[in-house]
C-alpha cells in the first residue's frame, strides 16, 4: 500500500460537488477514515494536512444534506401567508414565496400614490426626502421668493400666517406638497421680523422720554430744572404753592 | 470481573520499501515507573534499528489493562459499527474519536440522517462530549496534533 504525499493545492482552490445518498454516509465515512491513519500518509506534515482534510469530509458529509439545503432555501423565501399553520413536512414548494413575489412586494412599497406630486408615479424615498424639504420642484423656490417680499414690504405677523395658512388648505397640490416645511420657515422669519420692529419702536419712545425729563428737570438735576424755577429752593408744603400763591 | 495491570508494552513500527509495517514488541513488568520504561524505549529501539534494513516509524509504549473477565457481548454488537465524535480543536481543525459498536438506540430515529446521526440529546452520548471537551478526571483530551478538544461537531455512525 501506497503512503500519500499531501498534494499541492492549486492557486485558485477549486471544489467537487458530490451527491452521496445518504444511506451511503456509513459507508463512505469509514473509507475517508482509513486516510486518518499515519501509516497511509509517507511523513508526518502529509499526515497532519490529510488527517484534517479527510476528518472534514467526514463532517462534511453530516452537514450538506440536500433536504437541509432545500429547507434553507425554503427559509430564505418565506411562507405565504396561507400556509402558515400548514406542517413543516405538509408543505410544497408553491406554499413559499417565489422570487416574482418577492419583487411584486418590492415594487408595492414604492407607493403609486393618488394624488399630489407623484400621482400615478412610484415614489421613491429620495422623492419623500425631497418632498419634506418643501425644495423639489421650482415652486418651492418661489413660494419662498413670495415670503420674503411679504417680509421685506412690512407685512404683520398675521398677514404672514395667513398667506402661510392658504398655502396648507389651497387646492393646488403643487403648494400643499412641501408646505409644512415653507409654514416653519416663514413664521419663524415673520416672528423674527416682528421683534425687530419692537426693538426699534422700544428704542425711539426712550430717546423721546429722556428728551422730556431732561426738558423738566435740565441737564444737571436737581438744581437747575423747571420745578426749581417754578417753586424756588424751598420745598413746597400744604401751604406753600402755587394754587395758594395765585389765589 | 475485575479491572487488572498487565505488563507495559513495548512496541516498534518498522516499514520496509513496499510500505508494509511490522512490529517488534517486548514486555516490560507493570511496576516499572514510566521514565524507566521510556529510557528503555529508546535504546531498544536503537538497538533493533541496528539490527534491520526497514525504518522504524513509530516507538509506542503502552500501559495496559484488562478484565480478568468480561461478560457476553450483545447480540446487536459489531466492531465495526462504530460512533463517530467529530470535534472542533482549539487550532481550528477537526480530531476524531470512535466508539466501537455504537448501540443503534443511540441513532437519531427521525429526520433525514435518521438511523445515522447520533443522538446527541441523550445523557449518556452527552457524557461523552461533555468528558472530552471539558475533561474528566483533572485532565483534558486533545486531538492528534496536541490541540484541545472544543465542541462536538459532527457525530454518526460509520461502517468499517
Amino acid at each position: 500500500m501506497n503512503a500519500y504525499s499531501y498534494p499541492e493545492a492549486p492557486e485558485q482552490p477549486s471544489c467537487i460537488l458530490l451527491f452521496v445518498p445518504v444511506e451511503l454516509v456509513p459507508i463512505v465515512g469509514a473509507q475517508f477514515a482509513q486516510l486518518e491513519q499515519r501509516h497511509r500518509w509517507a511523513t508526518t506534515d502529509d499526515w497532519q494536512l490529510g488527517y484534517a482534510a479527510f476528518v472534514d469530509l467526514e463532517a462534511q458529509l453530516m452537514n450538506n444534506c440536500l433536504d437541509s439545503l432545500i429547507q434553507e432555501i425554503r427559509d430564505f423565501r418565506g411562507i405565504k401567508p396561507d400556509f402558515v399553520e400548514t406542517e413543516l413536512v405538509d408543505r410544497t414548494s408553491d406554499m413559499y414565496q417565489s422570487l416574482n413575489d418577492i419583487m411584486a412586494s418590492m415594487l408595492e412599497m414604492r407607493g403609486v400614490l393618488v394624488d399630489g406630486w407623484f400621482t400615478d408615479q412610484s415614489a421613491t424615498l429620495a422623492d419623500i426626502v425631497r418632498a419634506m424639504r418643501g425644495s423639489n420642484q421650482a415652486v418651492g423656490a418661489s413660494l419662498w421668493a413670495d415670503i420674503a417680499a411679504l417680509l421685506g414690504s412690512g407685512a404683520s405677523l398675521a398677514s404672514i400666517v395667513g398667506f402661510v395658512a392658504n398655502l396648507l388648505t389651497s387646492q393646488e397640490e403643487v403648494v400643499v406638497e412641501g408646505g409644512l416645511m415653507l409654514a416653519q420657515i416663514a413664521t419663524t422669519a415673520a416672528v423674527a421680523a416682528i421683534l425687530e420692529s419692537m426693538a426699534i419702536s422700544q428704542a425711539t419712545q426712550s430717546g423721546a422720554l429722556l428728551a422730556i425729563i431732561e426738558a423738566l428737570r435740565g441737564s444737571t438735576a436737581p438744581t437747575d430744572n423747571i420745578l426749581e424755577a417754578l417753586r424756588g429752593t424751598v420745598d413746597a408744603s400744604a401751604t406753600r404753592n402755587l394754587a395758594d400763591l395765585l389765589s | 470481573m475485575a479491572l487488572v495491570q498487565r505488563t507495559h508494552l513495548v512496541r516498534l513500527t518498522f516499514r520496509d520499501d513496499d510500505q508494509t509495517e511490522s512490529t517488534c514488541e517486548v514486555n516490560l513488568a507493570s511496576g516499572v515507573d514510566l521514565d524507566s520504561a521510556l529510557t528503555f524505549l529508546a535504546g531498544w529501539r536503537s538497538i533493533i534499528a541496528a539490527l534491520s534494513s526497514a525504518v522504524c516509524v513509530a516507538s509506542d509504549l503502552l500501559v495496559r489493562l484488562a478484565e480478568t473477565h468480561t461478560a457476553g457481548a450483545g447480540l446487536d454488537s459489531d466492531v465495526t459499527r462504530q460512533g463517530t465524535f467529530i470535534f472542533t480543536t482549539a487550532a481550528a481543525g477537526l480530531a476524531v474519536v470512535r466508539v466501537p459498536s455504537i448501540e443503534s438506540s443511540r441513532l437519531e430515529s427521525t429526520g433525514p440522517y435518521a438511523g445515522i446521526r447520533i443522538d446527541q440529546s441523550q445523557a449518556a452520548v452527552g457524557a461523552l462530549i461533555d468528558a472530552l471537551t471539558n475533561g474528566l478526571a483533572g485532565v483534558e483530551p486533545c486531538g492528534p496534533f496536541v490541540s484541545d478538544l472544543v465542541t462536538i461537531d459532527q457525530a454518526y455512525k460509520e461502517l468499517f
